[in-house]
Parts: C-alpha cells; structure tokens; sequence
C-alpha cells in the first residue's frame, strides 16, 4: 500500500467491502423477498455479469490485469498474482457480486418507491440509481488501477461513458426479466414460441410451475436476454461516436482486438492523449509495485492519479 | 400498511430488512464518498475536493431516490409497529 500524499486503495480493500456487504446484503434480501427468490437474483446476476463481463474483456474494453506481476503484499513481490481473490476466468468474482449487491437493492427500492409501477419504469428508476453510485464508484477504481481501459472512446473521468450507458442497460434488462419471470411469474411474447419448445409447456402463467421449472426459465431468460442488451447498448452508444472520441485508451489490450486494429497507436490525432503511456513517462511504473512504495517511481504528487493513469 | 408485489407477507421483519437495505447502500455510497477524498484526484481532477464535490453532485440521483425510500421505509415501519402495539393492546383486553 501507498501512502504518501494520497491513500492508495488497493483491490483488496475493495473485495473485503464487497463481501462484507454481500452477506448483509443478502442477509436483508432474504428477510424482504425470501430466500429462494435472492438466491435466484444472485445466481441469475452471477450468470448475467460474469457473461457479459468476460465477453467485454475478450473483446477488449477493459481488463482486470493491471495488477498482474507486479502484485506485492506487505512489501513482497508476488509473481502473476493479479490482485483479486478469485477470477472467474477473466474476471473477479468480487465484481459480479458487487454487482449483484447493487442490483437487488436497486431493485427493492424501486419497487418501494413506485410498489404499483410499470415494470419498466421500475427498472429505469433502480437503472438511474445503480448508475449514479457507479459514477462515483468507478473513477475511484481507475485511479487506483482495480480495473483499465483498453478502448478509445469518449471518456470522463478517465471512464469511458459507454460504460455508465451499459450499467444502464444491464440492470434495467435484469429487473425486468427478474420482475416479469420470477415476482409476476409471466412471460415475454416474443419468447413464449421458443420456450414451448423447449420447456414443453406453455409459459405465458407459471404461477403453477415449480421452482426448478421456474429457476431453468429465468436463467434460459437471462441468457437469451444478454444479446438483446448488448445490441441496445451499442445503439445508445451510437451518439457518442458523433460527439467524438476524446482520449484513446491508457492501455492495450491483451487480447488481439478489432479495436487495436482500428484504432492503433500510430494512428492517434494530435492532441489527443496517448493510447500508451510512453517511456520515461514518471507515471510509467516498471517492475513490482512495492517499488511505488519506497519512491522509486512515483513522483511526489501523482497528477491525475495512480502509476498507469493519465491525467 | 403498505403491500408489495415481492412478498406478499408484510412483516415487521420485512420491514426492518427494508430499512437496512437502505442503510447499507447509504453506507457504501459514504464509503465510496470517503475513499474519493483520501485517494488521488480522479482524472482531470487537481485535488481530492473535487472528488468529493463531483462524488456529491453525480450521486444526486442516488441521494435523493434514498432519502425518498428511507422515509417510505421508516413510514411502513412505524405503522406496522403501531398497528401490532394496537393489536396486541387489543388482545389483552
């Protein structure tokens, strides 16, 4: 840990918060909704955000690797470790159940707030709410490298803004499905055809299926779903192309992208920042990261942020 | 007292997870708030001040969804509390 001027929070501090949370959190589902119905919000959630998350990082978005071999606890380098508890795949289980915490009382509070609403209208009001604490959630990590950006768009905050509209997205997608299979137990016309088929039963009213019925139709929802909200997240993404891109990504991707190949390094218009942070750079830390710890790298007052972040 | 689509049975339980609900996010939300004013300055940002002003006006949203929320749950609480006090007022009689 650095302290100096600042306080820099590492990824470990972050996931205890989040599992602290997650019991209290699912500790109080349990009491306002039951047990079976948060079990379902959490494992559906799990499936819904490690899905999307892990697609996002193989295209190229952003990564969960900044911390990777240059990871150090209590002053000792620890090689490849990345800096979470556990990854699924590529991506740290703490993150889905953040996300699962945010969700769910998003959820609770929407549907306190408006008990009579439509169900949409519920979910863009629990949408709004997760995206405004993620607003302030999310510079918090790319200063202090939980997370990076590997793709050029148009940024704020050192957050590409797409990122707040696919918040946006997948919460108001996931009450939806969640609401409409799980609390009303009905279905969506245009799936009911497809589900015939395969559940063998008619699911315009499950009031009478039993739970494991009911579990299969809402995670067969939920992944059916996925392209849908990616597909609408893209196209309310369209305008921020018109308004431009402003910055194009601190880092590259780890993964061969269409994005590197479409917007490589050398092909940056001057006065935008670099997609690389370049050599000789004070804020381009090398080696482990116990040496920002003892000064070696790291001015005295990071501007803009941590090691790897520009301003 | 108020009746909600998620569960039908309304108890005080329920209710007093309803209100902890609410408290835990407000908590996390000032931890966040915390964590923005002692670490570094956010991209673009010269100080942690400014973390913290941005942190308050982009979680307006957030805030005031809350506070609407906690008073509905303090609400519902207060009268479950006030019809079981009546009820079990009643039955002693």
């Amino acid at each position: 840990m650095y302290i100096g001027s600042y306080l820099r929070i590492e990824s470990w501090m972050f996931e205890i918060v989040l599992y602290l949370l997650f019991i209290l959190v699912f500790w109080a589902g349990t009491k306002i909704i039951g047990r079976e119905k948060t079990s379902l919000f959490l494992w559906g959630s799990l499936i819904w955000t490690l899905t999307v998350e892990n697609a996002m990082v193989m295209i190229g978005a952003y990564d969960y690797f900044a911390y990777a071999n240059y990871y150090c606890w209590a002053d000792t380098f620890i090689p490849g470790f990345s800096g979470w508890s556990c990854m699924v795949f590529f991506v740290p289980l703490s993150i889905s159940i953040g996300w699962f915490i945010f969700g769910l009382s998003a959820f609770i509070i929407s549907d306190r707030i408006l008990p009579r609403g439509n169900i949409w209208i519920k979910a863009v009001v629990a949408s709004v709410m997760m995206v405004s604490l993620d607003m302030l959630m999310d510079p918090i990590s790319v200063v202090n490298e939980w997370w990076r950006w590997t793709v050029a768009g148009f940024y704020f905050r050192g957050v590409s803004v797409g990122n707040y509209i696919g918040w946006f997205f997948m919460l108001f997608f996931f009450a939806g499905i969640y609401e409409r299979s799980v609390i009303e137990k009905g279905s969506f016309a245009w799936l009911r055809p497809i589900e015939r088929l395969i559940f063998r039963r008619d699911t315009k009213d499950l009031a009478d299926a039993d739970s494991q019925t009911l579990k299969k139709i809402f995670y067969f929802r939920a992944v059916v779903f996925i392209p849908v909200m990616l597909f609408v997240t893209i196209l309310a993404s369209q305008p921020l192309k018109h308004i431009g891109f402003n910055r194009y990504a601190p880092f590259n991707s780890v993964f061969p992208t269409t994005y590197d190949q479409k917007y490589p390094a050398s092909a940056k218009p001057a006065g935008l920042a670099p997609a690389v942070i370049p050599d000789g750079d004070p804020r381009r830390v090398k080696g482990p990261r116990c040496e920002i710890g003892k000064g070696t790298t790291v001015p005295v007052h990071p501007a803009g942020g941590a090691s790897h972040v520009q301003k | 007292m108020f009746k909600s689509k998620l569960n039908p049975e309304v108890t005080a339980d329920t209710l007093k997870g309803r209100l902890w609900i609410g408290v835990f996010m407000l908590a996390i939300w000032l931890v966040f708030l915390c964590w923005a004013g002692i670490t570094f300055p956010f991209v673009g940002h010269e100080t942690t001040r400014q973390n913290i002003v941005y942190g308050v006006i982009v979680g307006l949203p957030f805030l005031v969804l809350m506070t609407l929320y906690m008073a509905l749950a303090v609400k519902d609480l207060k009268e479950a509390l006030a019809a079981m006090k009546a009820f079990s007022g009643k039955n002693r009689k």
